[in-house]
């Protein structure tokens, strides 16, 4: 057996239940190492997915590989891969430590070596002075830092983490993210995340996997997933996108150039995902609210947009513009050098943006 | 195989404890649950078909100390004899009368154990299911204490002088047996009564009363919807073991206080009439079917009425 | 000012009228429930054969008659016995039961499970009459064997009850986290499941082994010539002359049930509370 440089591999992979297809034929592969996140709306599979390569779930069709090794009929307590559950599944009548140890016990090896490992885990996780207590006792995010310690414990080829942090208030959750991303670099497992809160994501992955209806809609870095997004549904689930519909009146080496968007033609030498574009093609372009500025009066040399101003709202560091352009579009715009004594609700204004930040999918 | 339906739903798609699991064929799913099932299901294939097939295939045949075993319905136009139709419209009545006398104590204490004795809801919960590990026989004896012609109630009315004698329909009547089966059966009708109102979020009430909604209103567009289930529940498990009741009519009945139960006794234990008192306890069967059918369509119809 | 001080009292004089219905009510359930067997308590010193008043002075004669009664003990003693071979044997098969039909997929399962509920369904009568019938018909002698069979037949279902309820509410993701972190089925079974399943199992058990140790009707029809508890109450209520020493022993073992049953309660909530369980549960499922 070759030693495989991925640690996850998914084939065409899918999954039924009954009529309903939950995983429409996935391909995906995950290197050694890597923080990699599934994202996706409530479901969209993702779940499913993770639950496929843990083993609680058998692929209708499609080939798994866990670390080079099809998987496919591999019990999930022969499997080299752990799972941290959203309930975090504690073992109630069992102490902090008992609960860690239960997978180094199942694993034969001697007592000492156990309590060392469990120690050494604990540690990762910040938890070594809580070995006695009842999981009944502790904390929300003590729970999942020890739920945590159960499975990197084993040094798994894979951790999988089913939307961990869910049950969190916002401030532990920030916090968790960053204390998530720091033991994952610390013990250099290849960690699956699963969540549907595109900010965890972005924040914590080096590549993420969107997904929709069963299937994968994009694979990358949060940085190409969030400026080239692959479709209309990645633009709009990543972020805050302002999607102008339009076709394609001019192309240059497979991107648009010009695109009608209803009657006023955009000049964009954008990039376009997936196919190349073509003369009549339907399109949406993306703009993202941070891209478009406001003027008072038509900028020369850009591309603009006349439009009234809807609402100024102040963000601290910012001031989110809602703008409404013709034909009644609406456009959120985040300008940090415009003010809002610049642009109050009413006033006339033109939005601009630079051609090269445009980012066009098509239909 | 309805059961092996999962939703694809994210996160509803994790069926409690059994799963199969990769690795894992259906047919060993199948195989051990067979191991595990092999022992119960095989006692009550045994013990339990077998007594309720024998009595079915008895109730067809002429099954008494003169008769021969042969094929008849004659059990069944037996159990329609006057004296049988008249036990079971007593029985009836005792069954309807005890039900209702439970459902009027029950509904109300479940709701004051659910939602009103705060820190005591334990220990009376705890209380209830005292009483029912008394012996039921000295729980229902025990009542002629109170129902007794020489008994607490007879005394105090006496002493009170708001009677001169005794009063004789305390005790071995009708009236002793409903209060005997009505207290004796009281702990099974409150806790599934209990069991559905504790479903019931607090805040559900409180948001009602906010709304202005009178405690009538409450009850009706929230309290019993959500209880229905309950209700039914209550009615199964406490109807089918009073309209078959033994030890209370025989304890404290007399002759007018008389239910099937004693007279099914009677042709089995005492004349030997094993035809007919195997077709009489089938059509016991049947009306315990019955009021459970037809409880089950009624909560059913409250519901679709309110839920509208 | 006056007005609010008024609403404030007439509220806390509603109040106080609702907690008054409400300890009446209450105490009127507990007289139900409890009043005639305190009541058979303090007659069973009375010394007086009549079962009534007037109080006729304090005695221990009836205590001192039914201790030299050999009957009595005698089925005491049968009654224990098939209570303490029924419990075990119930536990058993309504554990098996429970986890096969809340554990695993398989064809029939609505069915089974719809099967093993009936006994609960079915009036205890015509299980005692049927399986008179059934044990005359197959030449099986009454006795201990026919009592136990026939208890156990009621019983279990009973445990299957209590113990997939209970089942059903564990932490759903228990078992696949034991799965998960490398146990085997029947490791995940012994180190996570049954351990959670220890205070139903005692639940199930006090429940069970009482029900044994009470029921008449079941046990009146599959007896033969052996003399349960209840079934020596019941026939020795008949004679008039014997009621005052039914009445002591009756008190007797009322006492000892409370006793036990109560002090298996407390203890079984201590284990729950330790572990953040609530016995309220184990209540509502029995």
């Amino acid at each position: 057996m070759t030693e495989s440089p991925y640690a996850l591999e998914l084939r065409n992979v899918s999954k039924h239940f009954g009529d309903i297809v939950a995983v429409d034929g996935i391909d995906l592969q995950v290197p050694q190492g890597e923080f990699f996140s599934l994202l996706g709306p409530s479901g969209c599979g993702k779940t499913t997915t993770l639950r496929m390569i843990a083993g609680f779930e058998e692929p209708t069709e499609g080939t798994l590989l866990l670390a080079g090794r099809e998987s496919n009929d591999i019990p999930p307590f022969r499997r080299n891969t752990n799972l941290v559950f959203q309930s975090y599944a504690l073992f109630p009548h069992m102490t902090v430590f008992e609960n860690v140890a239960f997978g180094p016990r199942r694993a034969r090896i001697s007592e000492r070596d156990v309590h060392k490992r469990v120690m050494e885990a604990l540690e990762t996780v910040r938890m070594h002075e809580y070995v006695d207590r009842l999981p009944r006792s502790l904390s929300g995010g003590q729970r999942q830092r020890v739920a945590l310690a159960r499975a990197i414990v084993n040094r798994p080829a894979v951790l999988l983490l089913d939307e961990p942090l869910g049950a969190l208030d916002l401030k532990l959750r920030k916090e968790m993210q960053l204390e998530l991303k720091r033991i994952q670099r610390e013990v250099g497992i290849c960690f699956v995340y699963v969540t549907h809160d595109q900010e965890e994501a972005m924040t914590m992955s080096d590549r993420l996997a969107v997904m929709n209806r069963g299937r994968i809609e994009q694979v990358g870095s949060p940085e190409e997933v969030y400026h080239r997004p692959a479709t209309r549904f990645v633009a709009e689930f990543i972020g805050e996108a302002n999607l102008l519909d339009g076709t394609v009146e001019a192309v240059e080496q497979g991107a648009p150039t010009r695109v009608s968007v209803a009657g006023d033609t955009v000049t964009t030498v954008a990039s376009c995902a997936g196919a190349p574009c073509e003369v009549g093609d339907r399109v949406s372009l993306v703009l993202r609210p941070e891209h478009l500025h406001l003027h008072r009066d038509r900028p020369n040399g850009v591309p603009a947009m006349p439009g009234r101003v809807v609402e100024a709202i102040f963000q601290g560091s910012l001031i989110r513009f809602v703008i409404e352009g013709p034909d009644r579009r609406r456009l959120s715009v985040l300008d940090t050098t415009a003010s809002r004594d610049q642009a109050a609700p009413g006033d006339a204004v033109w939005v601009s943006w630079l051609p090269e930040w445009v980012h066009a999918v098509v239909e | 195989m309805s059961d092996a339906q999962t939703p694809a739903a994210d996160h509803a798609d994790t069926p409690v404890l059994g799963t199969g699991y990769a690795g894992k064929a259906r047919s060993r799913g199948s195989f051990s649950a067979f191991i595990y099932l092999a022992g119960p299901v095989g006692v009550l294939l045994l013990f339990f078909a077998g007594p309720l097939g024998i009595l079915a295939l008895y109730s067809f045949q002429e099954r008494s100390r003169t008769g021969d075993g042969s094929w008849t319905i004659s059990n069944y136009v037996n159990a329609l004899r006057p004296q049988y139709v008249e036990t079971a419209l007593n029985t009836l009545v005792i069954a309807v009368l005890s039900m209702v006398l439970l459902l009027v104590i029950a509904y109300p204490l479940a709701y004051l154990l659910a939602f009103k004795v705060g820190r005591w809801e334990v220990p009376l919960l705890l209380a209830l299911a005292l009483s029912d590990e008394l012996n039921p026989l000295i729980r229902i004896y025990a009542w002629r204490t109170v129902l007794g012609r020489n008994g607490l109630v007879n005394t105090v009315l006496t002493q009170l002088r708001l009677i001169d004698q005794p009063l004789d329909w305390l005790i071995f009547t009708k009236f002793a047996v409903v209060v005997v089966l009505t207290a004796s059966w009281l702990p099974y009708a409150v806790i599934p009564l209990y069991a559905a109102m504790k479903t019931i979020d607090r805040r559900v009430l409180e948001a009602a009363r906010d709304l202005g909604a009178g405690w009538w209103t409450t009850f009706r567009s929230v309290v019993f919807p959500l209880t229905a289930a309950g209700f039914l529940a209550t009615i199964v498990i406490v109807f089918i073991p009073i309209i078959s009741d033994f030890a209370a009519p025989a304890l404290v009945g007399g002759t007018s206080g008389r239910m099937l139960a004693s007279v099914t006794e009677d042709l089995f234990l005492g004349r030997g009439e094993w035809g007919i008192g195997s077709a009489l306890t089938f059509v016991l069967l049947a009306a315990s079917g019955l009021v459970v059918w037809f409880s089950y369509k009624l909560t059913d119809l409250s519901r679709l009425a309110t839920h509208r | 000012m006056t007005t609010g001080s008024s609403v404030a009292l007439g509220s806390t004089a509603r109040g106080r009228l609702s907690l008054a219905f409400r300890t009446v009510f209450l105490a009127f359930v507990g007289f139900v429930l409890f009043g005639p067997v305190v009541i058979l308590a303090v007659f069973s010193l009375n010394d007086s054969i009549i079962l009534g008043f007037p109080f006729k002075g304090a005695t221990t004669s009836w205590y001192v008659q039914a201790f030299r009664e050999p009957n009595i003990w005698a089925s005491l003693w049968t009654s224990l016995k098939v209570a303490a071979v029924v419990t075990p044997v119930s536990l058993l098969l309504g554990l098996t039961s429970a986890i096969a039909l809340t554990r695993f997929r398989f064809r029939l399962r609505g069915t089974i499970t719809a099967f093993v509920a009936l006994p609960l369904v079915i009036p205890w009568l015509v299980i005692g009459v049927g399986s008179l019938l059934f044990f005359s018909a197959t030449d099986i002698p009454l006795g201990l064997f026919t009592i136990g069979v026939s208890h156990v037949v009621i019983a279990f279902p009973l445990a299957t009850a209590l113990l997939s309820a209970q089942l059903y509410r564990l932490e759903p993701h228990l078992h696949e986290a034991a799965l998960d972190l490398g146990a085997t089925e029947r490791e995940a079974l012994r180190l996570v499941v049954l351990p959670l399943l220890v205070p139903t199992l005692a639940a199930s058990a006090i429940f069970v082994f009482s029900w044994s140790f009470n029921n008449f009707i079941v046990s009146f029809f599959t007896a033969g010539f052996e003399n349960t508890f209840p079934i020596w109450v019941f026939s020795t209520l008949r004679r008039a002359r014997d009621l005052p020493m039914v009445n002591a022993i009756s008190t007797l073992v009322s006492v000892v049930q409370v006793i036990v049953v109560v002090g298996a309660w407390q203890a079984l909530r201590r284990v729950m509370d330790r572990r953040g369980q609530d016995i309220r549960e184990i209540v509502i499922g029995s």
